[in-house]
């Protein structure tokens, strides 16, 4: 009679948990998925070979851009890349970093990721910082000619989404490197300077694009 | 963009047997003239490096959370010590120049001859060659769990993988290999990194480092087909290796040098995360 009692009790918290766990896993698509979603739909884009046809590059690029956009909030990379600095700039000059620095990332990412369009990619695991679970870590690994090569995303959650703020590949974070190769920059030829430099890395990319 | 400095300027260039000795001597002076620790190393020594720290402090504001609030370390906040900035400047373009002029152009003639799949197993059977570091460097850093899957490796792969030409220990038996080198173990052991140094022919390194690669020499088996005087062997080995592995991964440095401002600078900074990351890997897995 107690037993069952209790075992009733017991199925009824148990039950109560898993909901309330549910609907917090609910409220937002776990990261590691959403990082797999973005990077299976580059490596698929990559991979077809209707998109491969020369006629397509334009086509093909857009398509990866697009998966690259949807899943990288590079307000928050340029904000985090020019750290103090990001306060002294007017909402139009932000603007104009965002999109200089998206297109140098959006490069940069992909011409990695093209490179290990081939290779087997594992989605290894995910880690939240702590209780409030607004930012995680997502672990992936590239299988290429007997080395692995870790891939890592950082994500944090806007609107019950994930967004990636950083790519730290080999342990090298692209936001602090380029922290410090901007910091470099601003010190020595002020913001105008680094705006250049980033307009003549763009300008380079399309030129050698077309 | 960073994988580039791990290709073309990992060290095991051609000319190791004559740089070999040469090394353990400067370093061996070195160390003894300017004793580093890891307090020392970790005070910025000359002004251009006091601007990165301020940019790390700034960032504090902004980005509270970082690495430290996730389970997994992260690299080191912290900034790097290059006293020797123009003489490794110096060598780092000479490295950039042999890299264009003579490493890529035979590599990419070499890639033409010979098919991918021939030099992946090439490259397998470099890598099971030098099981002996990871297996030592695993155990002094007591991982030896990690010292268990480098025998087993070494064992399947010796045998049921053809002298190590392919890598069923990974394909079929899911055991991944560890990347762990002298360098990584006395950094363990808290030996800090000194300072940069930008090797000729070798490529990216700190003191510390560098006396890791001394020590790995040891264990490469390669190394002692110059005890029996086989030295053009032993050269001609070592630069094969070095062809080998660049045709694997041809326009790494060139995705690298064109995703940075400054490719020394960025370079430097790559280098030091990448190894500070990887000392602070988890302790057994």
């Amino acid at each position: 009679m107690m037993n069952r009692f209790f075992g009733g009790r017991l199925a009824l918290l148990v039950i109560m948990l898993i909901s309330l766990w549910g609907a917090q896993v609910e409220a937002a698509i776990s990261p590691l998925e959403q990082v797999r979603t973005t990077v299976t739909g580059i490596i698929g884009v990559m991979q077809s070979k209707d998109l491969a046809k020369p006629d397509k590059k334009i086509a093909r690029r857009e398509k990866i851009m697009a998966y690259v956009t949807q899943r990288f909030d590079f307000e928050e990379m340029s904000k985090q890349t020019l750290a103090a600095k990001w306060r002294d700039l007017s909402p139009d000059q932000r603007k104009e970093f965002i999109r200089l620095f998206s297109e140098l990332l959006k490069n940069t990412y992909i011409g990695r990721v093209e490179a290990y369009s081939d290779e087997e990619i594992l989605f290894d695991k995910e880690l939240f910082d702590g209780d409030q679970q607004t930012r995680a870590m997502v672990y992936t690994k590239v299988v290429k000619n007997n080395q692995e090569i870790p891939i890592n995303y950082k994500l944090m959650v806007k609107n019950d989404e994930w967004f990636v703020y950083d790519v730290m590949i080999e342990g090298v974070s692209l936001i602090r490197n380029y922290r410090t190769e901007f910091a470099r920059v601003l010190n020595q030829e002020r913001y105008a300077g680094l705006i250049k430099r980033l307009q003549d890395k763009v300008d380079k990319r399309e030129s050698a694009k077309n | 963009m960073t994988l580039a400095f791990s290709s073309i300027c990992r060290p095991s260039g051609g000319t190791r047997a004559v740089v070999g000795a040469l090394l353990v001597a400067v370093l061996m002076n070195g160390m003894l003239t300017t004793p580093v620790r890891a307090e020392e190393a970790a005070e910025p020594p000359i002004a251009a490096t006091a601007m990165v720290e301020s940019a790390d402090a700034a960032v504090d504001v902004v980005d509270p959370f970082a690495e430290e609030n996730l389970t997994d370390p992260g690299p080191l906040n912290g900034h790097v010590a290059d006293p020797l900035e123009p003489v490794n400047r110096v060598f780092f373009a000479f490295n950039d120049k042999l890299y264009f002029w003579v490493l890529k152009p035979v590599s990419k003639g070499y890639a033409l001859v010979v098919p991918k799949v021939v030099r992946e197993c090439a490259g397998n059977f470099f890598f099971n060659l030098k099981t002996p570091v990871r297996l030592v460097n695993t155990a002094l850093q007591a991982k030896f769990n990690r010292s268990g899957v480098e025998l087993a490796r070494f064992a399947v792969n010796t045998t049921v993988g053809g002298v190590g030409l392919w890598d069923p220990a990974r394909s079929w038996l899911k055991l991944s290999p560890s990347d762990e080198d002298f360098g990584q173990t006395l950094g363990k052991y808290g030996v800090g990194e000194g300072l940069y140094l930008c090797w000729p022919v070798f490529g990216p390194a700190n003191l510390r480092d560098s006396l890791g690669l001394a020590g790995d020499y040891f264990l490469d088996p390669v190394s002692y087909l110059y005890l029996n005087h086989q030295n053009e062997a032993a050269l001609e080995i070592r630069s094969g290796e070095t062809v080998n592995r660049t045709s694997l991964r041809l326009g790494d440095y060139e995705a690298f040098k064109e995703a940075s401002f400054d490719p020394y600078s960025a370079m430097r900074d790559s280098y030091t995360q990448s190894r500070r990351s990887k000392i602070n890997d988890e302790p057994d897995k």
